[in-house]
């Protein structure tokens, strides 16, 4: 704003009439204040900015500003609400008695603006994702943090290139042809790409490419969002595996059922005659979902056991679990069900190397329960063939322990 | 001499008016002296009624409630020494820009 108090004194056109036509024009809210911070004049804009509140006659205070320059501060209207906005003060001779007239300027939305800009760049900079901005010709304008953490370049070697800094030649030329038809016809293209690091190492990423468009409807952007999917890659592997190592214990499962319950054993008439009946997981879904719990725990146990060379009582909880199970009559389709969905549950968002430990040592852990079961069967049903009794608890034991001697 | 009374009215308290507040107390108790003064805070986001109640306009305004006449100074509180030196005068001295 720009006031020239000397210039209206010395004015001889200068009138009070005048000044407030002029003030009143203004878009700012003008208001005039006595030494003492009451208002002497107020105009339409100041009225509105604070809500129709009553000003003139009232103390609305002395301004104070920071150096020669202005203060931010909040108008409070009517209702308690409050606003932002810019006030601005200069001394000058009112009608004869000295006084201030200070200006605000409401940046209520400017305020707004500006915080949802600060929004968008914490969000730009600190998301997990790297992001990458290029003009329509591909030059790359910005790049946020996590850009360098996936690739190795920083923002200063990225500004100024252009996206084929990655290329890591795994793509043929009709690969990229449909990358850019999908985004000049549908504004987009989303898809799994490799590229290659600073380091040449090549990753792969999961890619969405989007074109911004400017208020003319040309293309003023695109900005292409990635993640490093090589975790997940692993995890995926992971997972693979253990499923492979699941369908494998299952099979042994089964067969070491089979050689236990022979024919015409009551073991059988238990154990085979669950084959016919529901799941254990569906018949009782609650008590199911407990004992996936305390296996789960145990597992953990059993893990501990192996990275902090600790003896957690893994071998007495089994018997537990494998007692309450034969109360429960399970089958060894329970107890696989039981182990894969335990498995599930406990290596989810874990490190891939402990998932393979709890793998591993789950595949050992789930014999030893089976055999655990079928003890529990052999002992309420006492006509199970003597015989196999040794060789059924030295088979699981010598498992169990082959498992921690080979890890450790 | 009374103690001198005074309330601050901000919209939010946050770490920035927590040091011009403390700023300011530093001022006070070198100035003033410990004991002869006081500041309430009032935060118009949480109470807004007491603005309306106060006829305060806008935040932040720091208010003198005593000694008479009341004394309302608007804007830059961060501003200790030019703040201090109205306060403690009779009243009057507004700034211009």
């Amino acid at each position: 704003m720009s006031l020239h108090p000397k210039k209206v004194q010395e004015d001889p056109s200068f009138d009070k009439g005048a000044v407030l036509r002029l003030f009143a024009a203004m878009p700012d809210g003008m208001i005039v204040l006595d030494a003492m911070g009451i208002v002497l004049y107020a105009n339409d804009s100041a009225h509105r900015m604070f809500g129709g509140r009553r000003l003139l006659g009232k103390n609305l205070g002395l301004p104070i500003m920071a150096g020669e320059s202005h203060a931010d501060i909040e108008v409070i209207d009517s209702a308690g609400r409050v606003g932002c906005a810019e006030l601005r003060a200069a001394t000058f001779d009112w009608l004869g008695q000295p006084a201030t007239v200070a200006s605000l300027r409401d940046i209520t939305e400017r305020r707004a603006l500006e915080r949802q800009l600060a929004l968008a760049g914490q969000v730009f900079e600190n998301a997990r994702e790297g992001i990458i901005v290029t003009r329509p010709d591909g030059v790359i304008v910005s790049v946020n943090r996590s850009f360098t953490t996936i690739t190795g370049y920083s923002l200063e070697e990225a500004l100024g290139n252009t996206p084929r800094l990655l290329k890591s030649g795994e793509h043929d030329r009709a690969f990229f042809e449909r990358m850019w038809e999908s985004i000049a016809g549908q504004g987009f293209w989303h898809g799994e790409i490799v590229n290659r690091r600073k380091d040449g190492s090549l990753y792969p990423e999961l890619l969405s490419i989007s074109r911004i468009q400017d208020g003319d409807g040309q293309v003023a952007h695109l900005v292409g969002i990635f993640s490093d999917l090589t975790q997940h890659k692993t995890d995926q592997a992971a997972l693979e595996e253990a499923r492979l190592q699941l369908q494998q214990s299952e099979k042994l499962l089964e067969e070491i059922e089979r050689r236990y319950t022979v024919a015409n054993s009551p073991v059988l008439s238990v154990v085979g005659g669950m084959y016919g009946s529901a799941p254990l997981s569906r018949s009782a879904a609650g008590v199911f979902d407990e004992l996936v719990h305390r296996y789960g725990r145990t597992l953990e146990l059993a893990v501990e056991n192996l990275a902090f060379k600790v003896d957690n009582p893994v071998s007495d909880q089994l018997r537990e679990l494998a007692d309450d199970l034969g109360y429960l009559q399970a089958g060894a389709r329970d107890v696989a069900e039981l182990h894969a969905q335990t498995l599930t549950r406990n290596t989810k968002g874990i490190p891939a190397a402990k998932a393979k430990a709890m793998i591993e040592e789950g595949r050992f852990l789930v014999l030893e329960l089976m055999g655990d079961l079928l003890s529990f069967y052999r002992k309420n049903y006492s006509r199970v063939p003597a015989a196999a009794h040794p060789e059924r608890d030295s088979t699981t034991k010598a498992l169990h322990s082959r498992a921690k001697k080979g890890s450790t | 001499m009374s103690k001198l009374q005074l309330t601050l009215y901000v919209a939010g308290v946050n770490d920035e008016i927590r040091q011009q507040v403390a700023s300011l107390g530093r001022t006070m108790d070198t100035e003033v002296g410990l004991d002869n003064w006081v500041l309430d805070v009032v935060d118009v986001l949480e109470e807004p009624e007491k603005a309306l109640q106060g006829d305060v306009f806008a935040t932040p305004t720091l208010v003198r409630l005593v000694p008479l006449p009341v004394l309302k100074l608007l804007g830059a509180i961060s501003q200790s020494e030019k703040i201090l030196s109205i306060i403690a005068s009779d009243g009057t001295g507004g700034e211009g820009g």
